[in-house]
């Protein structure tokens, strides 16, 4: 009788072992599901993105936040690839170029997985260059548009990129009192001649219209004309 | 004598610790498999065309897709295969693709189900009204225009066009000199990027291309 007891109670503690080892079973597999949830979330909400430069000294990855720009990841190597979200239109490179190129952002495209920056020529080089092609520029200017030195003073006339562009703005000093606007004007170089992209000149120059324009000709200009 | 069920309560709480993790499993694997997915659905017309989104071949109805830009197929025998880039943002919820008949094996069709008809003007509303929705979604001050100012010197509205990827320009008008400055500041003022967006105007005529018409300004 003693023995059927201490067996059964034996018995019993081998179950309630066991039964333990179950749960304990369970609860490690909901953890591990957890953590594996949350981990693969990552991977499913985040993209791998390479950053490749060339000319530039330091790049550093930038997200928009309310208080301004959170950084990412500094000191980004060219080739190097990040994790970050899926599709997000607050990512930015800031970058220091090499000498004779110029430092700047770069928004990222919520839609690609890289970024190429290829910085333009700094203001020093472009303005060195800009002495050697100023006559060119003028005299194709003055040929489209004959009357242009009576209408209007140039203002603002530089280059930009790498030379290939040319942007003024053209401040009114005609009789006109329906269109006496301030414009902008833009002209690319091909080959060895000046051509007028902005034809006609227009109080405001949008990049959308012309494929190959920088944006960044268009917002130097339309911040003299509409500061 | 003491009888040994058929099932004892070990192996029930074994089984039940079992089907629990099961359905653990399926839970987590049906939760994963839509994490940064859209719940998007799609209407295709003819109800059974195939639609191909990317390397995805779907069917009418509701499907989980990653945002992105994907380039899309319909097909269906019988009716002209439609070939179409699509964007799909964080936002976006219906997408509908509607082809039409080829030949007369389409055109039967058709005439065969005439509830196609009613799913070609749905079809017809949810693309006009996604559009719609993605433009006041990237510029939010389409939603504003048309703008007259108070003193009347400028007029701002938009309008639409298949050639631009956002379909929406902005158009300055009944304006002076002083106006179109002040429409361009007040669209400024609205975060519209003014050098990235098409912005046309209607009544400035440039003194370097007709001069004597913008000197009598008409």
């Amino acid at each position: 009788m003693i023995m059927s007891v201490h067996s059964r109670i034996a018995k019993l503690q081998k179950e309630a072992i066991s039964m333990k080892r179950y749960i304990a079973l369970f609860i490690v597999t909901i953890v591990a599901l957890t953590a594996g949830y949350f981990t693969l979330s990552h991977y499913r909400t985040t993209k791998e993105f390479t950053v490749n430069y060339e000319n530039i000294t330091s790049a550093t990855l930038y997200e928009r936040s309310v208080e301004g720009a959170d950084v990412v990841k500094e000191s980004v190597a060219s080739g190097e690839t990040i994790r970050i979200d899926q599709v997000s239109e607050d990512y930015f490179v800031e970058y220091r170029a090499d000498n004779e190129f110029a430092d700047g952002e770069a928004d990222i495209d919520p839609y690609t997985d890289s970024i190429t920056i290829e910085p333009g020529f700094s203001a020093e080089k472009l303005s060195s260059l800009y002495t050697v092609e100023k006559t060119a520029i003028m005299a194709s200017m003055k040929s489209k548009y004959k009357d242009i030195n009576e209408l209007y003073e140039i203002k603002n006339d530089q280059l930009y990129q790498y030379g290939e562009w040319f942007g003024a703005t053209l401040q009114y000093k005609g009789d006109s009192f329906f269109n006496k606007d301030n414009v902008g004007l833009v002209m690319q170089k091909k080959g060895n001649s000046w051509i007028v992209v902005t034809d006609p000149p227009l109080p405001l120059i949008n990049s959308y219209k012309y494929d190959d324009m920088p944006q960044a000709v268009a917002e130097s200009i339309n911040k003299q004309l509409h500061p | 004598m003491e009888t040994k069920p058929a099932i004892t309560p070990r192996q029930i709480a074994v089984l039940l610790i079992l089907i629990g993790v099961a359905t653990l499993v399926f839970v987590v694997y049906v939760l994963f498999s839509r994490v940064g997915k859209n719940e998007v659905e799609i209407s295709v017309v003819p109800i059974d065309s195939i639609v191909t989104i990317g390397d995805q071949t779907l069917q009418d109805g509701t499907h989980y897709l990653t945002p992105g830009r994907y380039n899309t197929t319909t097909e269906r025998e019988g009716f002209k295969t439609d070939v179409r880039p699509i964007e799909i943002t964080p936002e976006t919820d219906r997408i509908a693709f509607a082809i039409r008949p080829k030949n007369k094996l389409g055109e039967d069709y058709l005439k065969d189900n005439p509830d196609e008809d009613l799913r070609y003007e749905a079809a017809g509303g949810i693309d006009s009204q996604s559009e719609g929705k993605a433009r006041t979604e990237a510029f939010p001050v389409l939603k504003k225009l048309p703008f007259i100012s108070p003193d009347k010197q400028y007029a701002i509205d938009y309008g639409t066009t298949p050639d631009l990827d956002n379909g929406a320009f902005v158009l300055i008008g009944n304006s002076s000199t002083r106006g179109r400055a002040e429409a361009v500041a007040w669209l400024k003022d609205n975060s519209v990027d003014i050098s990235n967006f098409d912005i046309r105007y209607d009544d400035y005529v440039s003194p370097l291309t007709d001069r004597k018409t913008s000197e009598r300004g008409y």
